[in-house]
């Protein structure tokens, strides 16, 4: 297993996150997204070259996932299901902006 | 495509999803593991003549051990496959007394539970009464935890076969302490049964650790399939039950029935990532939960946490409020855009007042006035706020409404008052 370079695991993260945006529900765009990027903040610290390809072989593999099941997902969608928070203009007192991530 | 999804209020959308404890949405990454189980490996697991076979059984022995690890059992043999807890539950607390009675001179009739289990646990217990096994359910004290003390008190030697105590409460959300349980069992050499359908996979559960003889799990409660569980029966020492489904002898003779291999493969794929995101999803549970809660005491007075405050003794992801006041039924009409529940799905029907809530002698206001927040992996921080912001408005509202409210307001306090009998 090659290292990936930073360039790879930036291309691999934006392919992870605009799958992500494949998901009909708005929860499990919303969760693929936070988790991608989470994942990516935790593995920034690995040093060993191995953990590294390994992150990344996991990441590829996640990839082929995300996109069979946002697009399932999507495909399956019932019509008029979308979350009334979607369809909700973000109002109220709190601050709406990057959810949780 | 021609669904029959009844229109709910299309110009809205669709309802934040606050009731995790009723059931959870499938994980995709369980579906992903599913899948090629309804497409094309549709063997029987227990055909032994071809690899039809042979493949499908070995998926479901990797689900097995899947679920092992993340109780940590010892052995994937001491892992069964069910159609669920209610089944692993019917099993586990029939199933065990009536093995142990099967000598017509055994002493061994006597089962200690709990009031606040789950109705799948209380309802088996009252069939084992009508067949000349007697019962004790044990009260707990008003944060809903029980006294391990009271519990020494209740065994009866040389009697007593099983204790049966669940580990999450699904209405409350207050941990037993299972490990003194657990130790209190095995010195009485006393079988020790939890329904842990609400524990496995939100919190860490080690059989061993904590002296768990038989333990149920329920597939849809951790994001995987409905229609799935599993229960775990001791070898060492041996547990031995009397099994409920007669016919093949899968599963160790203990529950007969050709295992749903899709079901059981997305039970497993559901343990696994219960196991390896333990940490990151209590984490991310725990802050909304938090959150939820500070918000909303914030702007509203007279609001009680039902079950304890003590992380170590609650988990965040059930947080059960009183609105004193307001009747929880009314605030839950009143908040259509989320999906919620005062108690348990299989008795919100029916207005009365919760049987958890009043064993831990809330009055009967307050145990109306109760709505559950179930927030799960899937949750998110917009979601809560959109939900603060809906319960603060609304009990404001419904408030104003209520002529006691308005008393209190004026000071008359009204634990003088006399109410009229109901
Ligand atoms: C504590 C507890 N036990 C048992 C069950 C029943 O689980 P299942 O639906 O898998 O039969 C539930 C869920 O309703 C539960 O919350």
């Amino acid at each position: 297993m090659s290292v990936p370079s930073r360039e790879s695991k930036l291309a691999l993260f934006r392919a992870l996150q605009r799958a992500s945006y494949g998901f009909a529900s708005y929860n499990f765009r919303q969760y693929a997204l936070r988790r991608t990027a989470d994942a990516f903040r935790a593995n920034a610290h690995l040093a060993d070259d191995a953990a590294v390809a390994a992150a990344y072989q996991r990441g590829t593999a996640d990839l082929a996932m995300l996109r069979r099941q946002a697009r399932i997902n999507a495909e399956f969608a019932p019509p008029g299901y979308t979350s009334v928070i979607e369809s909700t203009p973000s109002s109220s007192s709190s601050s709406s902006s990057s959810s949780s991530a | 495509m021609t669904t029959t999804v009844k229109e709910t209020s299309p110009v809205t959308g669709r309802p934040v999803y606050l009731d995790v404890q009723a059931t959870t949405a499938t994980d995709p990454r369980v579906l992903d593991a599913m899948l090629p189980y309804f497409t094309h490996l549709y063997g029987n697991p227990h055909s032994r003549t071809h690899s039809y076979g042979w493949e499908t059984e070995q998926h479901i022995e990797n689900a097995r051990e899947e679920v092992r690890q993340l109780i940590g059992a010892k052995d994937k043999r001491e892992v069964l496959f069910t159609s669920g807890a209610t089944e692993a539950n019917n099993t586990i607390i029939k199933g065990i007394p009536r093995f142990y009675a099967q000598d017509p001179t055994s002493k061994r009739r006597h089962i200690i539970t709990t009031q606040t289990e789950h109705k799948c646990v209380l309802d088996a217990c009252r069939v084992l009464e009508t067949q000349g096994f007697e019962v004790t359910y044990l009260p707990v004290s008003d944060t809903g935890l029980i006294d391990v003390n009271s519990l020494a008190a209740a065994i009866r030697p040389g009697q007593t076969v099983l204790v049966s105590v669940m580990a999450i409460n699904n209405e409350i959300g207050v941990i037993q302490p299972l490990e003194q349980i657990g130790q209190l069992c095995r010195k009485n050499k006393i079988f020790f049964h939890t329904d842990a359908a609400q524990a496995v996979g939100k919190i860490p559960i080690d059989v061993e650790a904590m002296h768990i003889d038989a333990l149920s799990i329920s597939g849809h409660k951790i994001y995987g399939p409905k229609g799935v569980g599993a229960m775990y029966v001791r070898r060492r020492p041996r547990v031995r039950l009397e099994p409920l489904m007669h016919g093949g002898g899968q599963e160790r003779g203990l529950r007969s029935g050709t295992v749903p291999t899709p079901l059981a493969v997305g039970l497993g794929a559901a343990c696994r990532l219960a196991r390896e995101d333990m940490a990151y999803d209590y984490a991310h549970v725990a802050r909304l939960s938090d959150r939820l809660y500070r918000h909303v005491t914030a702007a509203l007075p007279d609001v009680l946490r039902n079950g304890p405050a003590d992380p170590a003794q609650h988990y965040p992801g059930c947080l059960n409020l009183s609105f004193a006041y307001v009747e929880g039924e009314s605030l839950m009409m009143a908040l259509k855009e989320v999906a919620l529940s005062s108690g348990s799905a299989c008795t919100s029907a029916s207005l009365e007042p919760s049987y958890v809530l009043r064993a831990l002698g809330r009055a009967d206001e307050m145990a109306h006035s109760s709505v559950r927040f179930g927030l799960g992996r899937f949750t998110t921080e917009r979601e809560v706020d959109f939900v603060v912001d809906r319960v603060i408005q609304h009990v404001a509202r419904l408030r104003d409404l209520s002529p006691l409210w308005e008393m209190v307001q004026e000071g008359i306090d009204l634990s003088t008052i006399k109410w009229s009998d109901h």
